[in-house]
Parts: C-alpha cells; sequence; structure tokens
C-alpha cells in the first residue's frame, strides 16, 4: 500500500510524470523524470517545473511532503511497468534527502521488498540492503510478475 | 496528431488527455498536461544527474574495471568508462566527466602504490 497520493500524469513513452503539489504554497507542478544511464539502468530525477526547467534542488515547503513521496513511488510503479527489467538507480541530492530516504527504507522495507529487488551503493560497490546500514545511493528493480 | 497523455488518478484509473480534451480538467492538470508536452522526448539533464554518473564512475564501473586488472593504464580505463556513457550526453560534460575519471584514477593510484589498495 502506498498511500494517499497526488494524480499525476504521464508522457507517452513512460520516461517524465508530472503532478500539482497543492498546499500552503499554492499549486506547484511537481515532475519526475526517468533517465537513462547505462545498459539497463535509469536515473530518478525529481524537482519543480518552472519555466521549462526542473529545480531539483529547491525545498518548496508546501506541506505536502508524505503525499509527494508516495506519489513518487506509485510514477515508480508505472515506470517499471513500461521498462520491465529495468533498474531505477535514487542518489539523495544531499545530506537532509539521504536522511529521508533512508528512513523511508527502513521503515517501508516489508512493503518494498516483496515488490522490487533492493540494493545499496556503497564505497565497495553494491550491496544487499540491509536497513542498518547507509548507502550512497539506492537501485530498484521490479521483481517478477509482481 | 500528438499521441495522448495518460493521467493516472489515485484509485489507479486513466484517462487520456489531448489537446482538445485538457480545457475539460481542473487547472492543476492543465499545468501538468502543459509541463509534459513541453518537454516531450527531451531529456532533462541536470547538475544531480551528472553527479548520479559521477557516482556510479566511481563506485560501480572504476571498481570492476580496477578489479579486473588492478594497474588498467589510464587511457584504457578512460576510453571503456567514455564508452558506456549515454549517446545523448553533450560534448563539454563528456570532457568534464573525462576529467573526472582522470582525477579518481590518480587517486587510486597513489593509493596503490602506497599500498592501500591492490
Amino acid at each position: 500500500m502506498i498511500g494517499e497520493t497526488y494524480q499525476f500524469d504521464k508522457s507517452n513513452d513512460g520516461m517524465q510524470y508530472a503532478f500539482a503539489s497543492i498546499g500552503p504554497q499554492g499549486v506547484i507542478v511537481k515532475f519526475v523524470m526517468y533517465t537513462w544511464m547505462y545498459d539497463n539502468v535509469y536515473n530518478l530525477g525529481f524537482g519543480d517545473f518552472e519555466q521549462g526547467q526542473v529545480d531539483d534542488a529547491v525545498v518548496s515547503n508546501n506541506e505536502d511532503l508524505v503525499k509527494i513521496m508516495n506519489t513518487i513511488a506509485s510514477t515508480l510503479y508505472a515506470f517499471t511497468e513500461h521498462y520491465p527489467g529495468s533498474k531505477v538507480f535514487i542518489e539523495p541530492v544531499d545530506r537532509k534527502r539521504s536522511n529521508l530516504y533512508h528512513h523511508i527504507f527502513r521503515r517501508r522495507i516489508e512493503e518494498i521488498q516483496p515488490l522490487f529487488i533492493v540494493k545499496g551503493l556503497t564505497a565497495d560497490g553494491w550491496k544487499d540492503y540491509l536497513p542498518s546500514n547507509r548507502y550512497l545511493a539506492f537501485e530498484l528493480e521490479r521483481r517478477n510478475n509482481k | 496528431m500528438k499521441k495522448p497523455i495518460i493521467h493516472q488518478y489515485p484509485d489507479g484509473s486513466k484517462a487520456e488527455l489531448t489537446d482538445e480534451n485538457i480545457v475539460a480538467f481542473d487547472a492543476a492538470t492543465q499545468a501538468t498536461y502543459h509541463a509534459l508536452r513541453a518537454t516531450e522526448g527531451k531529456a532533462i539533464l541536470t547538475n544531480k544527474y551528472y553527479q548520479s554518473l559521477k557516482t556510479i564512475i566511481k563506485h560501480d564501473w572504476m571498481k570492476e574495471l580496477q578489479a579486473e586488472q588492478p594497474a588498467m593504464p589510464m587511457n584504457i580505463l578512460v576510453a571503456k568508462v567514455v564508452e558506456r556513457l549515454p549517446h545523448f550526453i553533450p560534448g563539454d560534460k563528456i570532457v568534464e566527466l573525462t576529467k573526472f575519471v582522470v582525477g579518481e584514477w590518480e587517486k587510486h593510484e597513489v593509493e596503490r602504490e602506497v599500498g592501500l589498495v591492490k
């Protein structure tokens, strides 16, 4: 169960997603993009969409963080449905987001792991995810038929 | 005619959005629709994307190559890394990533010479 999400739009190639965050700061268009990196690995990028650009360092404080993260998780399902066999690379942009992502994985790993194979990147390469460890980045691969 | 954009509701149901029917949707949906149309078919390459490529290069690709051949000559290592980069990376970023690889290779060589790594 992902929890409460925003409705979102999906580009017809399945690589880009947009949704509207609604809160005290008004309506903010959020953009999620999956960009090819190498082999079958795609980078998950996320930010505010303004004047044709995506700002992935902005903090918009629209008091809907959980709903936003849930919506990003929904796009992950949509993307991996569109591109079976793909792996999604997720790297936090700063320390604060690293703490947030680690917190989300730790809290929700029992829901995530039946659906996705989760790995963490360390200074020594990729390792199977363990909640007690810190990682530089994460990689998710949808399990077959899930 | 442009292909429709898929609108997904929180319950998983879907609708097709087109230039013809988008005016019937609320302002927020119109905004997200136009954002996607504005970037259609374009890869959005942010600084964070390049940072992620550097992370992968340093902690995955170079580790693999150095394990395969610890004393791999720099020109070979650079060539092997650059050939794996996405075809749409612009020239200035290929130069930046190449400099990054050379810098990391030099650090690795120093560490190897003093016995910190194999």
